[in-house]
């Protein structure tokens, strides 16, 4: 803890805005970078959340932002909490501190939350809770869904839990959950949700780690959170948030590029905590509160012939790459894919966890640099979201729901044959 | 007669001079197979003996392997020694044909060796990074062309392969002193080819496809601005 307080990223006069705060039982991090368009309505959902629910908690609002161009820092700074008058009945009884300060170290997500982090650590908060500067649909209601599990249940980390479209949040959904759930033996949901209550404890436990000149400075830091949170063994649950809508996205970021961050860390924690996981079989559901209901979703367009296009030119192009790290088996059974109708393209559940497994294990050997391997992962993940856009099309959220337990139990169930591999070293 | 006098006399002293190298020549031939035969020999020990001491999971361990494999050699350690072993056996045994034929010759190639050898080692050198370059970078380019559904990917990827492949020989030869200007007329005439051949694919024989293909590219990139599939 001594350690954590003597070597501080924190920049001086934000230093001394915080030593005259004092102390703090609640603080609730933005990190941002370019979201001028979106933060000042997530800053006044945080501001009326934190009025209506814990009005007698002393709290701090941190906006820890990567070097904005488009005057982020100024909207955070500019929001009324005044204007949370029109839609609460009682005010304030504690004054809301607002900290705005640009980060430092490895420009990143990872390196906002340490601040954040720090910055927790230092007021001694008890509960904190990050969310995304780019939501749309954050309501008040967010923030006492993921403090109030800590401050009144003890709970060390709420991970979120949304309605989303059938279609939306593939990589969690085919590999990221999949994964978590069958190798830490817990069942959330949402492990890079990207909106998450923590303990101050738990604050202070991640500001001791020594990683923030890695990758988790710059992108994995949502999937370390979770992970790391799972091998301290703190108490975890996840909490019922509603819709989650982003702005709309980067139309120009490159999906490659997204894989290969959120396997890549993802990869990594399994790397580290092999001795935690090797022996757990099976999975445990997480407590969960909120109350669950229907949200009405927009639809989604999606061009499964470009993604199986995609997928058949993959399967046949990086034939000599997959043969060097890929068990021929699981080889065959993509190669036998291709041909399919995109309409009607189904990829068996079996060949998606093989192909998975294969990619942990070429990564845990370094059969080729990280970021070779795991870009050659896109054409297939593009012919698993076909199958499952196919797959899905006539189901609800609970038929969707359904299935993707039954994936995981696939995951679940071959595990055996991964921990096999992993240890003997046999492809 | 005369005449037949004329051509005999250079004949016979040909088959006299025949006769007396055909034992050199006879003993050079034995030394050349004796020297396949203990090169192949040689290569088949030092293979046996690394694998029975388990070479290859040593050489494993601390990611020689692995490195190997990543700039795009694929062979085990033990083959590759195996082969190395081997290859100085046959320049060993070249040498020593040499000498059966001319003492002189065979001191002034040994001396022309040493001397070479330091150029020899930096044009191997070169030879082996650009080959891990080459490699490393037709993968780059066949990891992005075919996430970006370009079709042709392998050529595309093979062709920058070649061409990286014959700049790095280039090098390797220009540090050997020799062969300079062949390597780079031939890199001059792959990438003006390459450029021809496009042009001419594009630009006279292929119009349709050409036009089919623009036609497909823009149509897909216009059905791709319509997904607004979230994947995280």
């Amino acid at each position: 803890m001594a350690a954590a307080r003597e070597t501080t990223i924190l920049r001086e006069e934000t230093r001394h805005q915080i030593e005259s705060i004092g102390q703090a039982d609640i603080l609730v991090g933005i990190p941002s970078f370019n979201n001028a368009r979106t933060v000042g309505h997530v800053v006044h959902a945080v501001t009326a959340g934190l009025a209506k629910y814990f009005p007698d908690r002393r709290a701090v609002l941190v906006n820890s932002d990567g070097g904005s161009k488009d005057g982020t820092p100024d909207v955070v700074a500019g929001s009324e909490f005044d204007s949370t008058r029109t839609i609460l009945v009682s005010h304030r009884v504690r004054t809301l501190h607002k900290v705005i300060t640009a980060y430092q170290g490895l420009p990143g997500k990872g390196s906002a939350f340490r601040t954040v982090f720090e910055i927790a650590h230092r007021v001694g908060a008890r509960a904190c809770a990050v969310v995304d500067s780019d939501l749309r649909s954050i309501t008040p209601e967010w923030i006492e869904l993921l403090l109030a599990p800590i401050m009144h249940e003890d709970y060390d980390y709420v991970c979120p839990l949304y309605s989303r479209h059938k279609y939306d949040g593939t990589i969690t959904n085919s590999i990221v959950y999949p994964l978590v759930r069958s190798m830490y033996g817990r069942q959330i949901r949402q492990p890079i949700g990207g909106d998450f209550g923590f303990s101050g404890r738990l604050a202070s436990h991640y500001l001791q780690q020594d990683v923030w000149d890695s990758d988790v400075a710059r992108f994995g830091i949502d999937i370390w959170m979770t992970t790391t949170a799972l091998m301290g063994g703190f108490r975890v649950c996840q909490s019922y948030l509603g819709a989650k809508i982003h702005d709309a996205k980067d139309p120009g970021a490159d999906l490659s590029a997204m894989l290969v961050q959120v396997t890549g860390s993802l990869f990594q924690q399994l790397e580290a905590h092999e001795a935690f996981w090797r022996d757990i079989r099976g999975s445990e559901p997480v407590p969960e509160f909120g109350f669950k209901y229907e949200v009405g979703l927009e639809p989604i367009p999606v061009n499964t012939m470009r993604m199986v296009h995609t997928f058949e030119q993959g399967v046949k192009d990086f034939e000599p790459l997959y043969r060097e790290f890929m068990r021929p088996t699981t080889q065959q059974a993509l190669a036998s894919l291709a041909g399919q109708p995109p309409e009607s393209f189904q990829m068996p559940v079996d060949a998606w966890v093989h192909t998975v497994f294969d990619y942990v294990l070429a990564y845990h050997r370094r059969r080729l640099p990280a970021e070779h391997l795991l870009k050659s992962l896109t054409p297939l993940y593009l012919g698993r979201t076909a199958s499952w856009v196919n797959q899905a099309r006539d189901c609800g959220s609970r038929e969707v729901e359904t299935e993707l337990d039954a994936l995981c139990e696939r995951f679940e169930v071959l595990k055996p044959e991964l921990v096999e591999l992993w240890r003997t070293g046999r492809s | 007669m005369i005449a037949l006098m004329s051509i005999w006399d250079p004949l016979r002293r040909f088959l006299e001079r025949g006769v007396e190298l055909l034992p050199v020549l006879l003993a050079v031939l034995i030394v050349l197979v004796g020297g396949l035969l203990l090169a192949w020999l040689v290569d088949l020990v030092v293979r046996s003996i690394l694998r029975a001491i388990g070479f290859d999971r040593i050489a494993g361990r601390p990611g020689v392997v692995d490195n190997m494999r990543r700039a795009g050699f694929w062979q085990t350690p033990s083959v590759m020694l195996g082969q190395v072993a081997r290859w100085i056996v046959l320049v060993l045994t070249l040498v020593g044909a040499l000498s059966i034929l001319s003492s002189e010759a065979t001191d002034a190639v040994i001396g022309s060796m040493v001397n070479y050898l330091p150029r020899l080692a930096a044009a191997l050198l070169i030879f082996v990074v650009g080959w891990a370059v080459s490699t490393f970078v037709a993968r780059s380019v066949l990891l992005w062309a075919v996430n970006a559904r370009v079709r042709g990917a392998r050529w595309l990827s093979g062709g920058v392969q070649l061409l990286l492949g014959v700049f790095f020989a280039a090098l390797a030869l220009d540090n050997l002193g020799f062969g300079r200007d062949i390597a780079l007329v031939v890199l001059a005439i792959l990438l003006g080819g390459f450029v021809l051949a496009a042009a001419l694919a594009f630009g006279l024989a292929g119009q349709d496809l050409a036009r089919q293909s623009l036609e497909t590219m823009t149509r897909e990139s216009r059905d791709e601005d319509r997904d607004t599939l979230s994947h995280l």
